[in-house]
């Protein structure tokens, strides 16, 4: 009955969209493959002691060094001689964007062949929803109880900025764009980075069943942006055709139930700026992708 | 937490083939979370057309056959999240609550 990589009986929340991408990408990647993960929600992927639900070679490193631990892990295989094994991170947005960052931009600055996933639910989810660097405007944590004042940042920029062979975004409501740029980045002959949304019933309070639904969502609005960008040449896989209100999804979620009215304004000016830069770009919006 | 022994693993060993000791108690870990279900899916076999879209987004993945014969839904992890739903384009799967028949 049991299929994949992941055994089942995971203590993952109701509902958790990370557990989805995290069996896709270990589908994807077959069994060569050795993952990192810091600690975090994907914690539980790696284990606890002596027990493990992840049949596949694992190690938990320190929150702020996924990159260093693959990166040693591929310059050991490179000594050995073994060139056919996969390394992966596998790391939320707080040990990616906040405290993980300078380890992934050494990584990245020095060409090590990791392939690096981030499961963004925008927040410390684990210890209890705390603001994360890539935390939205106007949403609300614990640490940011009236709304989260200022933008986030993007991760797939900073990752361009280093001259990354290959950097690409990807949503758990398109598990097949997100499969095919798993296997992509694995051939990749560099470092390779996939920032993946992730929609988090418990931190953003929306019903367990909806996950799958507000990631799409994310994607007709324009919040969350499907591209791909191969030696810094940009495409994006998935264009909405015609462009859903970004209240369509702010109000699926109990985070911006807050949210004030210039906020949103400032959310759907940012989203029309992004995709206006995109068809400027040559990226026209013409495909119903989406 | 009951943990169930992993009998899939090979035994590790060093480069020259001698065994790498290996805690008893190594296993992988499983928790019947089906425990934590407060609502069940049940699916409407009149509706369901078999296009395996809940199947594909299980967050568990215990959801198999659904394009061959049925979806069969593994009660005994299923935490009752309702993605498949919620997701379902026919409508074909209720949430259903565990109190109730």
């Amino acid at each position: 009955m049991k299929k994949g990589f992941l055994a089942h009986g995971m203590t993952t929340c109701a509902g958790c969209t990370m557990e989805l991408i995290a069996r896709t990408v270990f589908d994807t990647l077959g069994e060569k493959t050795i993952v990192v993960i810091p600690p975090g929600c994907a914690a539980i992927l790696a284990g606890y002691s002596l027990e493990t639900p992840l049949e596949l070679p694992v190690v938990m490193s320190n929150l702020e060094a996924t990159a260093a631990f693959a990166a040693g892990i591929r310059a050991g295989l490179e000594a050995q001689g073994k060139n056919d094994v996969n390394v992966l991170g596998f790391a939320g947005d707080g040990g990616t964007a906040d405290i993980g960052l300078q380890s992934l931009s050494g990584a990245v600055e020095r060409g090590d062949r990791i392939l690096y996933v981030c499961y963004d639910n925008e927040a410390y989810m684990n210890t209890g929803i705390q603001g994360s660097g890539s935390t939205p405007l106007g949403a609300w944590t614990t640490t940011t109880p009236g709304g989260k004042a200022s933008r986030r940042k993007d991760l797939g920029l900073i990752m361009d900025a280093h001259g990354i062979p290959y950097v690409a975004t990807a949503s758990p409501a398109y598990l097949e764009d997100l499969a095919k740029k798993v296997a992509k980045a694995a051939a990749t002959p560099g470092p390779s980075f996939i920032h993946v949304h992730t929609p988090c019933p418990t931190g953003w309070r929306f019903p367990t069943a909806k996950g799958i639904e507000i990631a799409r969502l994310a994607v007709r609005t324009g919040m969350w942006v499907i591209y791909e960008r191969v030696n810094g040449v940009l495409e994006v896989n998935i264009k909405p055709a015609k462009r859903l209100p970004v209240t369509e999804y702010l109000k699926t979620q109990g985070r911006f139930a807050g949210i004030g009215e210039e906020q949103v304004a400032a959310m759907q000016a940012d989203v029309d700026r992004t995709w206006s830069q995109l068809a400027a770009s040559g990226e026209v919006l013409q495909s119903a992708g989406a | 937490m009951p943990a169930t022994p992993n009998k899939r693993l090979p035994r590790p060993v060093l480069p020259d083939g001698r065994p790498i000791k290996v805690p008893a108690a190594f296993a992988v870990v499983s928790v019947e979370t089906g425990a934590w279900r407060l609502e069940r899916p049940v699916v409407d076999l009149t509706r369901c057309n078999r296009c395996g879209i809940c199947e594909r987004y299980c967050p568990l993945q215990v959801i198999t056959e659904s394009r061959t014969t049925v979806p069969r839904i593994d009660l005994t992890y299923c935490k009752g999240c309702g993605v498949c739903a919620n997701e379902c384009p026919r409508v074909a799967i209720a949430m259903v609550a565990e109190s109730e028949e």
